[in-house]
């Protein structure tokens, strides 16, 4: 038998791509609750893997599919862990509480609150190690090389400084939020980045408010297609020294649409078109997200020193919040 | 000789790919690589460090190696991916995932819808009459007494007819000690219901329609006879577990709370089953007997019950659906238990007075 064995040499033109059919996600959801129930609900976390690695494997980039290499018993320790977390707190509290000691009472409700207010980073920071380190594409693995210290750091001065000015600090936040969050995120020797400006953000959100009373509040979509947009459009690849940007090419109309018919779809069929509903979904976030023309995605380095040891023993490394 | 074909292969070290030929052998899979140099080499991938994915039905991706970075194989070739499951066999997600798994896993789960109903309708009915007959009576009491609070706070009671109504009930005999007491309502409904523990109401309007205290001693003996066998209790139980029953399965626990609280008013409207209204009527005629009252009595109540189902529609109508059968036992007890009836001034002298005040 004669096979053509030249090596494949494409590089232009790069294609995003999803194949995931309803049905087929139908089919999976009616096997997860099916094993969900005769195990009751053990099963879970098994099914929760399922479901991602339905995603990532029906996302083709370059006709390649994405990976996820996670597992079942990866996440139930995950939940275990975050039972205990939130139960460790909860039960000083309620001990507080009891104790019948004002002060004590006092202390463990601080200490309840902090961890309420740490929870969102550690999830954050949790949720990007696991998900990007069993991440991989042709073999080569994402990763997240934030650390978790100035995530909530950064995070509590952000939450402390928007309370302080109404609000108004919010825009710059998120900005800041994001631009660390992405610079910290790895594909190979491949760099992600994000420039933004809060001040811009600020400048979309005080335009989309004005506008938004005149138009009692239609203006919303338009909004959202503006913010999503610009936040798009400053996400960027580094790849030797250069910078290719992703393109946004969301409209307020498409996403009008979108919802109105998503509702439709959801009412008519009593909920049965939910599996439908999400992969048009899919379909729609990565139709309006241009992947960067001109990067050469068939020479990325695995580097793989740094995220061989991702699973580690942080308490958070297992948690899954379904936040990316 | 194995089957070939064309494969793109991943080094783990680079995202480059190469494009491999591959076969599958008896202990693994055999790949031959052709070099930029001209020069064919070759590899082989062991069955048990292969590991494949799931949920592409196009692309098929096996991984290799022991520790990172892993090799891989991007496959896409239809005939592969047949001759590959057909030799190593499918995952047990994959032999879910095809037509025949599917229908397995949607007969599962309707197995289980069913089999849920069959518990809700026979299972669960079984257990709480159990539970419920085991009941202590003092919490029966109790149980009854916060409900009777609940369900007359709106209501009107006729004083004096109720005490009337309580002496004309201390003069038949009956067995069990439920602190039984009666209480008259003003309400333009011909209806009587018991409450777990002893207390029953009846409506002032059944009470205008009698014309004998036989029917007045028969309506009292069959309401009673639900507080002695406890089908108010049962009844409640079951009411309550079906709701609580649903509210677990749909996951609202703090619905359950809330129809534990609501229910009282609902128990008004409470209908009791065709055999435990039998139960209830003829227990009613074993009490009639043992105190030597006409049990012609009970039919006459059953034929002004019937009466006013006719001139409108009335909640006793689904109540008492079969007062027609229910005649007719009455009848086949007169017949079979022959008895002395023993003249009671007491119980006419009571009955004038509950009813004297109507004209």
């Amino acid at each position: 038998m004669q096979v053509d064995m030249t090596n494949h040499q494409e590089v232009d033109s790069n294609e995003f791509r999803f194949n995931g059919k309803g049905s087929q996600l139908l089919g999976i959801m009616l096997l997860n609750t099916l094993l969900s129930i005769i195990t009751f609900g053990i099963y879970y976390p098994w099914a929760r893997v399922n479901r991602l690695k339905f995603f990532w494997e029906n996302a083709e980039l370059n006709g390649s599919p994405f990976v996820f290499h996670g597992t079942g018993k990866e996440l139930f320790k995950g939940f275990i862990k975050v039972l205990l977390f939130i139960g460790i707190f909860y039960g000083l509290l309620l001990y507080g509480k009891l104790s019948g000691n004002l002060g004590l009472y006092f202390i463990t409700l601080l200490a309840f609150l902090i961890a309420l207010i740490f929870i969102t980073p550690l999830a954050i920071h949790g949720a990007m190690r696991y998900r990007l380190s069993r991440t991989s594409w042709r073999g080569i693995h994402f990763g997240y090389r934030g650390s978790l210290a100035q995530l909530i750091t950064d995070f509590c001065i952000g939450c402390i400084l928007t309370v302080i000015t109404f609000g108004i600090y919010n825009s710059w936040f998120v900005n800041r939020l994001r631009t660390y969050i992405i610079s910290n995120i790895r594909f190979g020797n491949l760099r992600f980045g994000y420039d933004g400006s809060g001040t811009e953000l600020f400048a979309i959100k005080l335009k989309s408010f004005i506008f938004s009373i005149f138009t009692f509040g239609i203006y919303y979509f338009w909004y959202l297609e503006e913010w999503t947009n610009y936040y798009i459009n400053h996400c960027y690849i580094e790849q030797n020294g250069e910078r290719y940007y992703f393109t946004g090419r969301l409209k307020g109309s498409g996403y009008f649409m979108l919802i109105i018919s998503n509702l439709l779809m959801s009412i008519f069929t009593l909920g049965l078109a939910t599996p439908w509903v999400i992969i048009r979904t899919t379909h729609f976030i990565i139709r309006n997200m241009g992947i960067p023309a001109d990067i050469n995605f068939n020479n990325i380095a695995q580097t793989e020193d740094e995220f061989k040891d991702a699973a580690g023993d942080d308490l958070i490394d297992f948690f899954d919040l379904g936040i990316v | 000789m194995d089957s070939v074909y064309k494969a793109r292969y991943y080094d783990g070290h680079s995202s480059m790919p190469k494009t491999v030929v591959i076969s599958i052998t008896e202990n693994g899979l055999h790949i031959t690589f052709s070099n930029p140099d001209g020069m064919i080499s070759s590899s082989e991938w062991k069955k048990a460090q292969t590991r494949e994915t799931e949920f592409n039905s196009s692309i098929l991706i096996l991984q290799y190696g022991e520790s990172f970075p892993y090799e891989q194989l991007e496959i896409t070739d239809k005939e592969f991916h047949r001759e590959y499951t057909a030799r190593r066999g499918a995952s047990l997600i994959k032999r879910l995932r095809t037509n025949q798994g599917m229908m397995l896993v949607i007969t599962g789960l309707l197995t289980i819808v069913a089999a849920i109903a069959l518990i809700y309708i026979y299972l669960l009915p079984w257990a709480v009459d159990i539970a419920a007959k085991r009941v202590p009576q003092a919490y029966e009491i109790e149980m009854g007494k916060s409900l009777y609070e609940n369900i007359l706070k709106n209501e009107k009671v006729d004083t004096a007819k109720t005490i009337a109504i309580n002496q004309f009930f201390g003069q038949i005999q009956v067995e069990g000690n439920y602190p039984v007491h009666i209480s008259v309502v003003k309400q333009d409904i011909p209806n009587a219901f018991a409450l777990p523990g002893g207390s029953i109401v009846v409506y002032s309007k059944i009470l205008e329609d009698m014309e004998t205290p036989e029917q007045l001693a028969a309506l009292l003996a069959h309401e009673y006879s639900h507080v002695q066998l406890k089908h108010s209790t049962r009844n409640i139980f079951r009411s309550l577990a079906g709701s609580l029953v649903i509210s677990i399965i749909i996951g609202d626990f703090s619905g359950a709370t809330a129809l534990i609280l609501q229910n009282a008013e609902n128990l008004r409207s409470l209908s009791y089953s065709r055999t435990l209204e039998n139960e209830a009527d003829n227990n009613g005629l074993q009490i009639l007997k043992a105190n030597g009252i006409n049990a012609s009595g009970m039919k006459a109540l059953f034929e002004q019950l019937k009466k006013a189902s006719d001139i409108e529609i009335l909640e006793i109508v689904s109540t008492h659906p079969d007062l027609d059968k229910r005649i007719i036992n009455v009848e086949t007890f007169i017949e079979d238990n022959p008895y002395d009836v023993v003249k009671n001034d007491s119980l006419t002298y009571y009955f004038k007075t509950l009813t004297a005040d109507e004209e």
